[in-house]
């Protein structure tokens, strides 16, 4: 991946995938080390999203990442029937769970495909497919929906593009708490 | 043949050093005027000594870190281990005193200061100037000058260029004993 210049054809800000064992990571190259490799090869910092996580950081020789083009589809469209199942399980309270304190710098929460093509939630716009509003603050308690805060979440849940009969779906199996 | 991370260090890190000898060789008079500018080219002067030293610094742990993992067979194991030698650096975001620099650096399996001060007994008194010129590094950066730890507060060329030639001196050091220690796991020298 290296042109007849030396320079290497990776840009900051390209999208690459890595070979991890099986299977391919994708991430996002934030920083050109230089040609700091065994025999001059180019190493780059390159950051793998684990989202709802901090990002993973790497370094990595040229040779071991392969360029993602700038059109490319990064991750199928997430259904409804997606969505439900991963509020329902454990994906809502968790949402929630990263604005107990309310403030002035409110989460924003988006839903998004992980690593493996799994559903996630993210804090990053960039990564985001659906949702994008302000996660209701000081909504649950032992893992349940604060009954006064049941309106501003089901909103919340709509906002991944659920219609009302599913929200209030998600809302019940999740379960609210005075 | 020096590593990369050293010839960086001798030409382009050095140059960029030379440019702040030369900003305060161009200031002129005899006043407080220029008393006070000095100062502060001093100063400006010791915190990018000490950035470009911590450059240097990473530039050769994750050059050590491509020659570590040669020796290892298998992809993900190599990837694996490589991973594990640069993540959560302290030199990705910490001052490179020697603190710093010997938890990264004994990643590689050698008690990296013994190791430096084994190469030459003027590492014992270097490694004392790094902290040192760390310490100034700090007290410029937060403005917070005690006289009680650093000795003096106004701060002279010649104890800057003195840390950098300690720096010079380290840097050399550095590049020698990781290739020897390199050289021992992998049978080859790695530059």
């Amino acid at each position: 991946m290296t042109t007849a210049h030396g320079q290497s054809a990776f840009q900051v800000g390209d999208r690459v995938s890595v070979l991890m064992g099986p299977k391919k990571l994708w991430g996002v190259v934030v920083e050109d080390r230089g040609p700091l490799g065994v025999n001059g090869r180019r190493v780059f910092r390159v950051e793998i999203p684990i989202d709802p996580f901090e990002p993973m950081t790497m370094e990595l020789p040229e040779d071991e990442m392969e360029a993602i083009a700038p059109d490319a589809e990064m991750a199928a469209p997430i259904e409804s029937d997606e969505i439900t199942d991963y509020l329902t399980n454990g994906g809502l309270i968790s949402i929630l769970r990263s604005n107990l304190s309310g403030g002035k710098y409110q989460p924003r929460a988006w839903l998004c495909r992980d690593q493996l093509g799994n559903i996630t939630h993210t804090f990053v716009p960039e990564r985001g497919m659906v949702g994008g509003q302000l996660v209701p603050s000081l909504a649950m308690r032992d893992r349940k929906i604060l009954r006064p805060k049941r309106e501003a979440v089901l909103s919340f849940v709509e906002s991944f593009g659920l219609n009302s009969k599913e929200a209030e779906r998600v809302v019940s199996e999740v379960g609210t708490t005075p | 043949m020096p590593s990369v991370s050293l010839h960086a260090w001798r030409t382009t890190r050095l140059e960029a050093l030379e440019e702040l000898e030369a900003a305060h060789r161009s200031i002129g008079g005899t006043g407080r005027g220029r008393r006070y500018a000095t100062q502060q080219i001093n100063q400006a002067y010791a915190v990018l000594l000490s950035s470009q030293f911590q450059g240097f610094c990473r530039d050769l742990h994750t050059e050590c870190a491509g020659h570590f993992v040669q020796s290892v067979a298998g992809g993900l194991l190599r990837t694996a281990l490589r991973n594990v030698l640069v993540d959560n650096r302290k030199l990705d975001k910490g001052n490179p005193n020697p603190g710093n620099i010997g938890a990264d650096y004994n990643r590689f399996g050698l008690s990296f200061w013994d190791a430096v001060r084994n190469l030459s007994r003027r590492n014992e008194s270097r490694h004392d100037r790094l902290q040192e010129l760390n310490d100034w590094r700090n007290a410029i950066a937060h403005q917070d000058f005690d006289p009680a730890a650093l000795g003096a507060t106004a701060l002279r060329l010649q104890r800057v260029r003195d840390w950098r030639n300690t720096c010079d001196g380290l840097a050399s050091c550095f590049d020698e004993v990781l290739r020897s220690h390199l050289q021992k796991i992998n049978g080859v020298s790695p530059w």
